[in-house]
Formats: C-alpha cells, sequence, structure tokens
C-alpha cells in the first residue's frame, strides 16, 4: 500500500483501511516515541485514519488508548518536529511506535506493524529533547544544542557562542534555518548564530558530512532548526515563555500564537530577552549584556494535494564585548594574561557599551509542495538579510560610526522531487541556486575586514535509497559550481576586480543494518567541500582582538573532506545506547599558520599569520547512554572525544574541544494519576572536562587552562487541567561557584567563566 | 533522469545570466583614526638646537617596516618635549595631535625611559580634570649615556587610578594606542 506524507503538516492520506465489521473488541493502545532518542513523546495527536472523530492526544508518558470495534485500526500519529507516522494497530496488543525527528532527509516514515523503519539509515543524527530545550532556550543556540554529546561550544565571552559539531564550527557546519540555509557572516569567530531558539520546537543535529544533500559547508554536519508546523485543525493555541536567570539578571518573555481559520494556518511569535554584566565567581564582567527582540510569522494553506506556505522572521541583537578583552597590542594581551583577575572592574549594568555588535536577519520564506501520483515536487525561496554593525572604542566621537557595517543579501532558490515513498526504491533529485551580495556600508573610516562581493551558486543532486527487510541503503551524487566575483581596494587604494570559480563534486553512500528490533548499526561514508571564505581569502592586516597581523591568499583553494560514520544504538526497555565513531579527512584544510616574525608598527610589534593549506585528520567519538532502572530513578551518561593532527606539520590543530563527559542521576517523583501535578523530577548533573594537552604550546599566546568539574542542578514540574498546562523549572548552574576557564572560550586569556546561576523557567500552554 | 549535460549548461547558463547583475565599485575609506608618524621635538629650555625623534610608517601596519630616527641629545640639558602625531597619505599630511588634545580626559602617554638614570620626565601639560596628559613635557638630560625611551599612548583608562605612572598604567585598563621605543644617545 502507497502512503504520500506531506513533510509541512497533518493531512488526511487517500488511504482505506481494511476494516472488517465486527463486534467490538476492546481497545487500541500505544506508546509514542522519538525514535532516536526513544524518549516518550507527550502532547502528540493520534487520529484515526477515517475517523476523524477519534482523535487523541498522548500522555506525559507517551501512551494513548482508543475503544473502538475493529480487529484492526489504522491510526496517523503526529507532532510538531516530526514526521506523521501511520501504523496498522490490533486491537488488544500494546505497541511501541516511533516517530521520527523531521529533517529533509530522503527517508520517508511509512510504517507498519510489520515493519519498523527508522528512516534515513545511514546518517547519525541527535535532537535536543523537549526538556533540555525548554530549560536552555534562553542562553542562546549554540548553548542549546550544547546538550547534545558530540556537540559543544565555542565562546567569545559570555555573549557570543558558536555550535562545534565534532570538532568543527563556523564555514565547517551548516545550520538550515527552517530548511533555508543560514547566510550571515559565519567566517567570525566573534559571530553567533542569528537564531532565536523560542522561535524551534525541534533542534536536530546531523553528525554527518551531509553535502550531498545541503551543499557547501556541510563538512562537520548540519543543525536543523524547525519551527512547530501549522495547526490544521480550528482553535487557537497560545504558549508563553517566562524566564529568569540571578547571574546577569537576566529576564526572557516569549510568546507564540497559532490558530487554524478557513483552510489557513498561522502561527505569531515574539521573544524579549534582557540581561546585564554577568558574574564569575569573583568579579563583574564589564559590558556583558543582551538586548534581544526576535519575532516570526508564518500563514500556509495545506490541502492534500498541494499546499504553500510563508514565513518570515526577524532577529535583533545588541551585545556587548567584555572590555577585558579589547586589547591594544601584543603587550597589552600579555598584560592580560599575566593579571589574575581582569584590571577593568565593573559593577552590575545593563547598559551595553562600545565594543559592541547590533545584528539584524531577516528572513522571507515561500515554499510549496505538489503531489502526483508518482512523485512530489517540493520547492522553496527563500530572502535572507543579514545586517552587522559592530561599533568599537574609537577617537574623535567616532564611537556611534560602525568600525564594521556589512549587508549581506541572500537569495536561495530550491527545488526537489522525490519519488517511491513507501516503495523499496525511492529516489529524489532537487537543484539549489544561490544569490549573494556582500556590501560594506561606506563611511566606517577603517578598512573593511571582508570585501565587496557577489556569488552566484547552483548545485543539483540526486539520492536513492533502497530499503530491504533488515536493512537499508542509501547514495547520493552532487555538482555545484559557484562563482565569486570580489571588488575591493588594495594597500595602495587600487581598485582591484577578481573573478574565482569553484566547481565540486560530492558523493555519499551509508547504509544501516537493523540487527534486531533492539539493534541497529549505521555506517555512512560522504564527501564534502566548502570554498575559502572571505576573510580567509582577503584578510590584510591587523585584527585588533587576536593581537596578530593575519594575512589572507586569494590564492586558497576550495577544502575537501571525506568523512566516514558510524554508528550503533541498542534500545531495550529501560536502556538506550547510541554510540558513534567518526573518522575524517579534510584535504586544503584552510589554518591561520604563524610565520615566526614580528612586524613592528606605531602600536608594537605583532606576530604576523598567514592562511595557509594543510592536510587534516580528524577522528572521534561520541557516546550517549541512558539507563532507567526504575521508572523513579533515571540515569545519563554523555562523553565525545576529537583528536585531530595537521598530516602536513605534524602539529596539533587549534580550537579542538577537549574530552568532555557528563553524568547525570534523576529521580521521578511519582504523584497519584488522578493529581493535576505531573511529572516532578529534581536531576542532579555532573560535567567534567580535561585540559586540552593535545596542542602546540608554541602557537598560542597562553598554555590551555586545566581541567574542570561542574555541578548543575535542574528540577521541574507540570500542572495540567484540561487543555491548559504549567510546566515550572528551576535549575541552578555551575551550583558550588566554581572558578574555571574553558579552553573553547576565546576570552578565556582575559576572564573566568559565569559563576553560580539561578535559572527559573515557566512555560504556559493553552 | 534528466540529461546530466542539459542539466550543467542550465547551471552555467543560471550563473552567467545572475552573476551579469548590476555591480558597483566599493568606495574607498578614508581612515581618519589612523596615526602613522609621531614626531617628538626636543627643544633647549635655554635655546639652541632642537632635537627630533621620529617614527614613520606611512604604509600602515604589516606593511614596509617603519622609519625609526633619533638623534642623540646633549648631556644634562632641559628640554621641552613636545609630541606631535599626523597621518601621512598619499603625500597629504593629517594632523592627529588635536583629536587627542581633544578628549585628553581618555588619553595619557607614558614615558619609560631606560635606564632610569639616563634622563628624567615630568609632565607638563593637563586634562580637564587636572591630571597628566604627555603632549607637552620637560625632560632633563643625565650624565653621557645610551638607552631606550619608550613613549605609550593610552586610550579610555581610569585616569583616576591612585599613583598612576610609567610603571603601573596597565593596570588602569584601557588600550594602547601607541607604543614605540626610540634609541636614546646622550652625549
Amino acid at each position: 500500500m502507497r502512503v504520500l506524507f506531506t513533510l509541512l503538516l497533518v493531512q488526511i492520506p487517500a488511504v482505506c483501511a481494511q476494516a472488517q465489521e465486527q463486534p467490538c473488541k476492546g481497545r487500541i493502545a500505544g506508546k509514542v516515541v522519538n525514535s532516536y532518542t526513544r524518549q516518550p513523546i507527550a502532547g502528540a495527536s493520534v487520529q484515526q485514519m477515517n475517523d476523524s472523530s477519534k482523535a487523541l492526544v498522548t500522555n506525559a508518558d507517551g501512551t494513548f488508548a482508543l475503544n473502538q470495534c475493529e480487529r484492526l485500526a489504522q491510526i496517523i500519529i503526529s507532532k510538531a518536529g516530526f514526521k506523521d507516522a501511520v501504523y496498522t494497530l490490533p486491537a488488544g496488543e500494546e505497541k511501541v511506535l516511533p516517530l521520527i525527528p523531521e529533517t529533509l532527509e530522503l527517508a520517508t516514515v511509512t510504517v507498519t506493524d510489520e515493519r519498523i523503519s527508522t528512516g534515513n539509515a545511514a546518517t547519525t543524527l541527535a535532537t535536543v529533547s523537549d526538556e533540555a530545550l525548554t530549560r536552555k532556550q534562553g542562553k542562546g543556540l549554540a548553548e542549546v544544542l550544547g546538550d547534545i554529546s558530540g556537540v559543544q561550544v565555542l565562546r567569545n565571552g559570555a555573549t557570543i557562542a558558536k555550535p562545534i559539531i565534532q570538532g568543527l564550527h563556523g564555514n565547517r557546519i551548516l545550520i538550515l534555518n527552517n530548511g533555508i540555509r543560514q547566510e550571515g557572516q559565519q567566517w567570525g569567530l566573534d559571530h553567533a548564530p542569528e537564531i532565536d531558539p523560542f522561535m524551534a520546537s525541534q533542534l536536530t543535529v546531523v553528525k554527518g558530512a551531509a553535502a550531498v544533500q545541503y551543499g557547501a559547508e556541510a563538512i562537520g554536519g548540519v543543525v536543523l532548526v524547525n519551527p512547530p508546523k501549522l495547526p490544521t485543525q480550528a482553535g487557537i493555541r497560545t504558549m508563553l515563555h517566562l524566564q529568569g536567570a540571578s547571574n546577569g539578571r537576566q529576564g526572557i518573555a516569549s510568546g507564540q500564537v497559532s490558530g487554524y481559520h478557513s483552510g489557513i494556518g498561522w502561527r505569531a511569535q515574539l521573544t524579549r530577552k534582557r540581561s546585564g554584566n554577568v558574574h564569575t565567581p569573583n568579579y563583574f564582567l564589564a559590558n556583558t549584556g543582551v538586548s534581544e527582540t526576535n519575532f516570526s510569522l508564518a500563514a500556509g494553506y495545506q490541502k492534500e494535494r498541494y499546499g504553500a506556505e510563508v514565513f518570515f522572521s526577524r532577529f535583533n541583537t545588541d551585545l556587548g564585548i567584555f572590555r577585558g578583552a579589547h586589547i591594544g597590542n601584543l603587550t597589552d594581551l600579555q598584560f592580560a594574561i599575566s593579571s589574575p583577575r581582569p584590571v577593568v572592574s565593573s559593577d552590575f549594568s545593563y547598559q551595553i557599551d562600545n565594543p559592541r555588535q547590533a545584528v539584524t536577519h531577516s528572513l522571507l520564506k515561500i515554499n510549496g509542495y505538489w503531489k502526483k501520483s508518482q512523485g512530489e515536487w517540493q520547492w522553496q525561496y527563500g530572502f535572507q538579510h543579514n545586517k552587522r554593525q559592530e561599533f568599537d572604542i574609537r577617537r574623535g566621537g567616532r564611537d556611534n560610526i560602525p568600525a564594521l557595517d556589512l549587508n549581506l543579501f541572500t537569495h536561495t532558490l530550491d527545488a526537489v522531487y522525490e519519488a517511491g515513498k513507501g516503495s523499496a526504491w525511492q529516489w529524489k533529485a532537487g537543484f539549489n541556486g544561490i544569490v549573494q551580495s556582500n556590501l560594506n556600508t561606506p563611511g566606517t573610516g577603517i578598512r573593511p575586514l571582508v570585501p565587496n562581493y557577489w556569488v552566484t551558486a547552483a548545485g543539483t543532486f540526486a539520492i536513492w535509497k533502497y530499503s530491504a527487510t533488515r536493512w537499508d541503503a542509501e547514495a547520493g551524487i552532487r555538482y555545484d559550481l559557484r562563482h565569486m566575483e570580489v571588488r575591493r581596494f588594495d594597500r595602495n587604494n587600487v581598485l582591484q576586480r577578481t573573478e574565482r570559480l569553484f566547481n565540486n563534486i560530492s558523493a555519499t553512500v551509508g547504509a544501516a543494518y537493523y540487527v534486531s528490533e533492539k539493534t541497529t548499526l549505521r555506517s555512512q561514508l560522504a564527501s564534502a567541500w566548502r570554498p575559502p571564505a572571505p576573510n580567509e581569502l582577503y584578510s590584510e592586516g591587523l585584527h585588533h582582538g587576536a593581537a596578530a597581523l593575519e594575512f589572507g591568499s586569494d590564492s586558497l583553494k576550495s577544502e575537501q573532506s571525506w568523512k566516514w560514520t558510524n554508528g550503533i544504538s541498542l534500545k531495550t526497555d529501560n536502556i538506550s545506547l547510541e554510540i558513534s565513531g567518526f573518522a575524517q579527512y579534510i584535504g586544503n584544510y584552510i589554518y591561520l599558520a604563524p610565520q615566526g616574525e614580528t612586524r613592528l608598527t606605531i602600536r608594537g610589534a605583532f606576530p604576523v599569520f598567514h592562511f595557509e593549506q594543510t592536510n587534516a585528520r580528524l577522528a572521534g567519538a561520541d557516546l550517549t547512554l541512558h539507563w532507567q532502572p526504575w521508572a523513579q530513578w533515571e540515569t545519563w551518561l554523555k562523553g565525545s572525544m576529537v583528536r585531530a593532527r595537521d598530516l602536513t606539520n605534524g602539529a596539533f590543530l587549534p580550537w579542538i574541544p577537549p574530552d568532555q563527559a557528563s553524568v547525570s542521576l534523576r529521580r521521578n517523583l511519582l504523584l497519584p494519576s488522578e493529581s493535576r501535578w505531573k511529572g516532578a523530577y529534581a536531576s542532579l548533573s555532573c560535567i567534567v572536562a580535561a585540559q586540552q594537552w593535545r596542542v602546540d604550546v608554541e602557537r598560542d599566546f597562553a598554555p590551555p587552562p586545566r581541567g574542570y568539574t561542574l555541578l548543575n542542578f535542574d528540577s521541574g514540574i507540570r500542572y495540567e487541567h484540561g487543555r491548559q498546562a504549567l510546566h515550572i523549572g528551576f535549575s541552578v548552574h555551575n551550583l558550588t561557584n566554581v572558578a574555571y576557564r574553558d579552553y573553547m572560550n576565546r576570552f578565556r586569556y582575559f576572564a573566568d567563566e559565569q559563576g553560580r546561576n539561578f535559572q527559573l523557567y515557566l512555560k504556559y500552554t493553552l | 533522469m534528466f540529461n546530466l549535460r542539459t542539466g550543467f549548461y542550465a547551471l552555467l547558463l543560471t550563473i552567467v545570466v545572475l552573476s551579469g547583475c548590476n555591480r558597483k565599485d566599493p568606495e574607498p575609506e578614508n581612515e581618519k583614526e589612523e596615526i602613522n608618524r609621531m614626531e617628538v621635538v626636543f627643544t633647549p629650555v635655554t635655546g639652541g638646537n632642537s632635537v627630533t625623534f621620529l617614527f614613520s610608517d606611512p604604509d600602515g601596519e604589516g606593511g614596509n617596516p617603519p622609519t625609526i630616527t633619533a638623534p642623540p641629545l646633549r648631556a644634562r640639558t632641559t628640554y621641552n618635549v613636545t609630541i606631535t602625531l599626523s597621518k601621512d597619505k598619499d603625500g597629504k599630511r593629517e594632523d592627529k595631535t588635536a583629536e587627542i588634545r581633544a578628549e585628553a580626559d581618555e588619553h595619557q602617554f607614558f614615558f619609560i625611559i631606560n635606564p632610569a638614570t639616563l634622563m628624567t620626565h615630568r609632565y607638563d601639560d593637563v586634562d580637564k580634570n587636572n591630571r597628566p596628559l604627555g603632549l607637552r613635557n620637560i625632560v632633563e638630560t643625565q650624565a653621557a649615556g645610551s638607552g631606550t625611551m619608550r613613549i605609550v599612548l593610552r586610550h579610555d583608562l581610569n585616569k583616576a587610578f591612585p599613583n598612576l605612572n610609567n610603571t603601573n598604567f596597565q593596570q588602569a585598563g584601557g588600550e594602547t594606542d601607541i607604543d614605540v621605543t626610540f634609541p636614546v644617545t646622550v652625549q
């Protein structure tokens, strides 16, 4: 039987259940779980096919039960952030029904009681749990993702964080914001992704090179940020978040309203965030406030065979950069490193002074689908405008003139044709186009860090998948062509026009083998590439924050990577184990090579670095173990390690996260089932980060900081009354208020990490 | 399946068409804050020829090495020392000293003399809060000898820092705008 699905919404497939009239036998029951994490999914809608009157929602433990008269019932389960799934269930049995997190991969979800498919075979995916999402949304996208083993965070003090997937970050990972490639100024180590985590109902990390589907830059992995699905049933739904944190005296309010009216589903969302100077255990960090205002609007019209959706979001942040990390020359940097605490002292303040960043990111997306009997067309158009202004401490009353003023305009067009859903052979083919212009606003009075450039790129790909009873196999190929034109002034103020053409073939092959119902093995070999970033090509001069003279080279070639990812997952009733290992080779790896010379300037002498290429190897493993020996007790063990080598020079690569492990123990309080209070828990977790000793000390300004151990506490409870639910959470980060520095924080030269932080969060849904 | 070659030409055509869009040339930036020339003029209080120390780096940070000249000073002489900052670009010279003077309360020069016995330094100007600035100074050379004079200009420092002097200025915060060391000969 062929069942068609849409990636976008709940719909009623043109399928008839083979129901037979029989006397009432009893009940159809099941438990809905996340297919990757095996966590129960609460609030998923369960609808009987042919009979929409029998619709209900899963309980907190993912279970549901339908009273009905037929021997078999065909049900459709849907939940925002997951693919719809259809199951044919026999009466009288209670089955575990996995839902697959929604991603853009080829995999579809045609599931019967006979064969439970696990979706995209080869790819190793990890999803942030609902609970961690609620708890960490207020800390920004990178910090939320940091909850996944194998994902770490590259920080620039307290206000800027970027995700690292299996050792790689920045232009080497790709973020898909609601299906659109996020195009900001990702090359900057101090440029955080411009995405509001409160917009997302699901965050997924693809830990493989997924360049065939997503195009350039997906070398380390892909982050998928997906908003909830638009409603398809009448009624207004409301969600409200209120959060407060003691450190930085942070307050966040975020609300979301969605509804459905005469065929059109809609949603509006608004987030406001304000925080002031954060505190380490011993001192305040001057100028570390953040002010953020974000909103998004969406509307969609959906029919069974066709539909379209419009989405608009705007992210707006104004953030301070720790004053003590602003240095003028190498002597200043060395003095800061030798000082046990920053010389710039501060009290609490919400004020955001220079140096600061003001960033606005707007995204408009229009997408649609059209299903035919043989297959389905999907297309999407995206327009993004990224405006970045960086304000520095300047002379002559120029503090209000940005030192960097960049506008990046990106148009993307994606079209995909997908066929064979639900059958053994599936394939999809697609086209991606991108037109981009990066324009410096004149008048900064400072030579632009990156030049004006125009990119036109197009790619086309095809992926095939074959599903058998015990295994799935997948292969794909892609061709990319990218043209870049640059116009800039050289040192002598002579206009230079350069054009570069990059082209590349990427390929992927992978398979999953279902050893048993409990055990799955996955393996994937995938290639990926990325063109050199504008700063790697055209940097020319002093990088103030880094106290270095950096020089790009416009003869750099594209990076070319091969990544082999292997995973094993084991799921029993009370244990779930996920281990993934990877080995990666990156040819033409671009890095800042120290030249062993210093050059004298009016600010003193600075070391000289050139962007050069080498060949690099990365390998590592991540582990997540969840064990629930009794209903009341749960424990998690997570760990990750990465090893990275510069093969040509026999050296270590810088900015590779040290080994890290965490253990958490959680006590669930069993409340009487008739109580309106549900899901009470308290948990204690311990994070241990080792010292990164795999570094070349002479290539860094200071030795890596010592390892550290952090204790975090978290607790929560839920009150349910009819359709209303109130989640109350309380957590403490850095419970013991330990003073430490993290190797992956670029401000580790200057100051300690944040001290103890009490957090209270409320989430109300109606 | 579609024809691969057709697909390739379609891609190429798209790129050619789109890359022909109207593109404007950028405008050059006038780096108004840049300082690439510092003159330190030593004029004997009792009259006589003045001596000029010069740091000049017209192609800016990271280009060709700067020119540093420091003619000898006379022993046991009191000099009025004035600092002039400017920017040389395309044969033109723009004065930058006035910008420092206008923001005197956010700036201060520090003079680190090594060995300290070579000469003594004291400030001869103040900002609006009566705190030293260092565009005008008085230097007294001692016995003949040689050493160095390092001149540091700090910006956005805490000028109220207790006993702020040429050894502890880094603790007053702020950042370095200028850090130049001249070789000094006293004869």
